[in-house]
């Protein structure tokens, strides 16, 4: 008979190869020190052509490479390539979800990261239009000059797509619930405002640094959606949303509204502790589950992804797993590029 | 809620005297395991055992009564009886879960009230599942016991699935062939039954034409089919009530899918009917294909198994939250109005479901609940929320006055009837630099909403001559994709559109949702294309 390749039970069932989707999730982790790996089957992983140690300062053409390999090993996998490849994205209306920078450097999204990731879907053809929005905690008046030079530069690189900038703290708004049940506890329609940007998009990918977080512990690509739900609405620093739930639960209902496809945190540079503290980490993780990216993020970080909330809350919504061991990790092993991040005063692990 | 009590009848079943009285409505039979009459009861929360699930199946039949007077009477002396379940996936399969396929108790119990009360000659369990037979040569997709290639017939469920039931549908078989001698039980995997020419080639057939003159809802009319649907002189139907991604509900009707022969509607390595979706989706949706399935022989009866069902979606997602207990059961020998009862039970909007709209176009049966009795329990107390997949969104207008001279008299606007839920303007009327594209809105009272517009071009709405939106797009098209909040008054509303084209390409979808903003059709309206 043919080779059995599915799951085993006590009575001894399977089924024989079929070409349905893996369910392990795959995640690309990417240490500026990278200089090679193996798959599991033992297929060698090209390193990166100008290997630095976790601590240097990179050029842009390193952080580039840093990059363009955590994506190629987290998204281009033979399953991601259905989210590429399906219902021709070429025409996609494509939002970048950013993170603004509210503190010191390596609170927000490092602009060079996002350069790399649009230009890599742009090479590969995946959309016709592209935004980058962010919703800041603070209110803050326009983008800075590195984000209007990374669109006026996609621009003349792309001249027939369209890129834009835009605050979604000012973007149009519409009320809405929810998809389906909602979580935030205080919130009994479970509406939202929220960005009509993110509501007409196509696809949201999520861009977001190493940053820890006194309300969540970390703040990675799923905190990124605490932007958009406008400052116009909910002020700043967007502390009515707090009042609505517990921030796992707010943060989870605002997800719904748009999941993002993509997510890919990490750079050269992070912050630790109370948000105030810059550290330099280079590391980048891709992948298309929130929750696993997101799972791996903590972990690299030296938080127990078992032990937070939000991720608990993903995975119980049907987001994907937060157990690193139950996750396909391709690059880097996380063990070797963790660092102990210094958690947050205010943060109670559960 | 969707529906009141006034909007149709329910007849309590100890009021039997009232049954004659109801005329010519279609009955439905609608027994939870609380029912009053069960010979014991049981919570609609608690796991079942055997005999409950059969008393529950047999009042069901005993209440939905056809037109014959009853299931026995309405099987003519001789006849082949076909029961097809949904058994479209096995416990191996990696998508399975409870809640899947049809309880096998349920299957069971129609066999039993087949075998014992009609004077059926042949029965025949029929399904076309995710799996190969076992003496398919192909070397993937085959479902393996205990070192042994199995099938639906043959696969050992164990005693924890069913609770109350246990072994193989072929053991079920045997045993009824023992206890019904003058009776022939077989089963038939109606992925291998193509209908083939002379020459042994596996051969289309045209979708029958209904005596109305509807026929195929699909653009290209030819199906394969199978010998056994075909054939068979009654099809009964057993499917489970579960949520579906693509067409918002898999019951009765979209239980014809496991008709289609997986033989040749496959592609290598993934035995289901993905050239059967190549061939025949149509404007994103699967209902064409489903209603022209049906066609071929439509069902004689129906008993909807909704003791176990899946929400989100028609298959397993991992979530622990998705298999529903509602320990029901329905039986009725219409099935777009079981369909339709089914959907309402599961908070969705009938109007909403298109093969119900096509079902009921081609006289299969009626989705007006006004126009059904439902005997046994009361189903607006038995109503509950299912979750629906997270891309949902409900039936989008069909019926367009349009011009490709938006400024001139309504009256002079042409009538235009879209095959799907996009209105593809060049197509229909050709190139021009705009277009005027209108439809009337009666609703049955004020009417908080969202207008929920699919768009590629550049295009202003106004209801009752207030602009309510100004959008513009060039980028992938996807019906709902942008929402803006609206009122209508009671009585009618006049929804009006202008569109210019973008890049040579004017399409528009419009859908009137509720306040929830959830995807479903307002409440209490109805588009019209009539001229004023």
């Amino acid at each position: 008979m043919p080779r059995s390749v599915r799951r085993e039970s006590p009575r001894d069932e399977s089924v024989t190869a079929s070409a349905t989707r893996g369910s392990v999730p795959r995640v690309g982790v990417v240490a500026s020190s990278f200089d090679g790996g193996e798959e599991h089957d033992g297929t060698k992983i090209p390193g990166l052509a100008d290997p630095r140690p976790l601590d240097a300062e990179l050029t842009d053409e390193q952080l580039d490479a840093l990059v363009v390999k955590a994506m190629d090993l987290g998204l281009l996998t033979r399953r991601s390539r259905r989210f590429f490849e399906d219902m021709d994205p070429s025409e996609d209306w494509v939002v970048m979800l950013v993170r603004g920078e509210d503190g010191p450097p390596g609170s927000g999204t490092d602009p060079r990261v996002a350069r790399s990731v649009l230009r890599t879907l742009v090479k590969l053809g995946r959309g016709k239009r592209f935004t980058i929005a962010r919703g800041s905690a603070r209110e803050i008046d326009g983008f800075s000059g590195d984000w209007r030079r990374l669109v006026a530069d996609m621009n003349r690189f792309a001249p027939a797509l369209r890129f834009e900038l835009v605050d979604l703290n000012n973007d149009a708004w519409i009320e809405a619930p929810t998809f389906d049940r909602h979580m935030a506890s205080r919130n009994p329609t479970g509406s939202y405002a929220v960005a009509k940007t993110i509501r007409e998009c196509d696809r949201v990918i999520s861009v977001a640094p190493l940053a820890t977080d006194p309300l969540t512990g970390v703040a990675l690509a799923a905190s990124n959606f605490w932007g958009i739900a406008p400052g116009a609405v909910y002020g700043y620093p967007k502390k009515k949303l707090l009042d609505l739930g517990a921030p796992e639960e707010v943060l989870l209902d605002l997800y719904l509204h748009q999941p993002s496809r993509y997510n890919i945190l990490g750079g050269s540079m992070a912050v630790e502790g109370d948000g105030g503290t810059p550290v330099r980490h280079n590391v980048v993780i891709a992948g298309l589950s929130t929750t696993a990216v997101d799972a791996v993020g903590a972990a690299v970080m030296g938080f127990d992804p078992k032990r937070l909330p939000l991720l608990e809350l993903f995975e119980k919504r049907g987001f994907g797993v937060r157990d690193v061991d139950s996750i396909w990790t391709r690059g880097c092993e996380v063990d070797a590029v963790r660092r102990q991040f210094r958690k947050p005063a205010q943060w109670e692990e559960s | 809620m969707l529906w009141r009590r006034r909007e149709f009848l329910f007849v309590p079943a100890a009021s039997g005297f009232l049954l004659s009285a109801t005329g010519q409505k279609t009955r439905i039979g609608l027994v939870r395991s609380d029912h009053g009459r069960l010979a014991r009861r049981a919570s609609p929360e608690a796991p079942l055992d055997y005999e409950i699930v059969r008393d529950m199946v047999w009042r069901a039949i005993s209440y939905g009564t056809p037109r014959a007077g009853s299931l026995e009477a309405k099987i003519k002396p001789g006849s082949w009886v076909v029961i097809k379940p949904n058994i479209v996936a096995i416990r191996p399969l990696p998508w399975y879960r409870q809640g899947d396929i049809t309880d096998f108790r349920v299957t069971q119990a129609v066999f039993e009230y087949v075998a014992r009360h009609s004077k059926a000659r042949r029965i025949t369990l029929a399904e076309g599942g995710s799996y190969r037979r076992p003496s398919d040569p192909a070397k993937d997709n085959h479902v393996i016991q205990n070192g042994q290639p199995v099938d639906a017939c043959s696969f050992d469920w164990g005693p924890d699935e069913f609770p109350g039931w246990s072994g193989t549908m072929a053991a079920m078989l045997e045993r009824l062939s023992k206890e019904f001698p003058d009776k022939k039980f077989d089963y038939v995997d109606l992925s291998y039954d193509t209908v083939r020419d002379p020459a042994g080639k596996f051969r289309r057939l045209p979708v029958p034409v209904a005596a109305n003159g509807v026929g195929a809802f699909s653009a290209r009319p030819d199906y394969f089919v199978t010998n056994t649907i075909r054939n068979c002189d009654f099809l009964l139907v057993v499917p489970v009530m579960k949520v579906h991604l693509m067409c918002g509900i898999t019951i009765c009707l979209k239980s014809y899918v496991g008709t289609a022969p997986r033989e040749v509607y496959s592609i290598p390595g993934i035995f289901s009917n993905q050239n059967l979706h190549r061939e025949h989706e149509t404007d994103g949706r699967i209902d064409h294909f489903i209603t022209d399935l049906a066609a071929f022989h439509p069902p004689d009866y129906c008993v909807v198994d909704a003791i176990r069902g899946l929400q989100q979606q028609e298959h397993g997602n991992g979530r622990p939250d998705q298999m529903v207990r509602s320990n029901m059961v329905l039986a009725g020998e219409d099935p777009v109005a079981v369909d339709a009862l089914c959907s309402t039970l599961m908070g969705l909007n009938p109007f909403d479901i298109e093969m119900l709209h096509q079902s009921q176009k081609r006289l299969m049966g009626t989705m007006d609940l006004a126009n059904v009795d439902v005997i046994g329990d009361d189903p607006v107390k038995l109503t509950r929320r299912w979750e629906k997949a997270r891309r949902w969104y409900g039936r989008c207008n069909r019926d367009w006055l349009v011009t490709t001279s938006p400024h001139s008299d309504m009256r002079g606007w042409k009538r235009l009837e879209a095959r799907g839920d996009t209105l593809d303007l060049v197509k229909a009327l050709g190139a021009a630099s705009s277009y005027g594209v209108a439809v009337r809105v009666n609703a049955g009272g004020h009417r908080k909403g969202f207008l929920w517009t699919g768009l590629r071009g550049k295009a202003t709405a106004a209801i009752n001559g207030q602009v309510v939106m100004r959008q513009e797009s060039d980028t992938t098209y996807r019906v709902g994709q942008f929402q803006h909040p609206v009122e209508l008054r009671s009585g009618e509303n006049l929804l009006q559109f202008r569109v210019e084209p973008v890049g040579g390409k004017a399409m528009l979808s419009v859908l009137l949702t509720n306040l929830e903003n959830a995807g479903d059709t307002m409440e209490g309206i109805r588009y019209t294309a009539a001229h004023a």
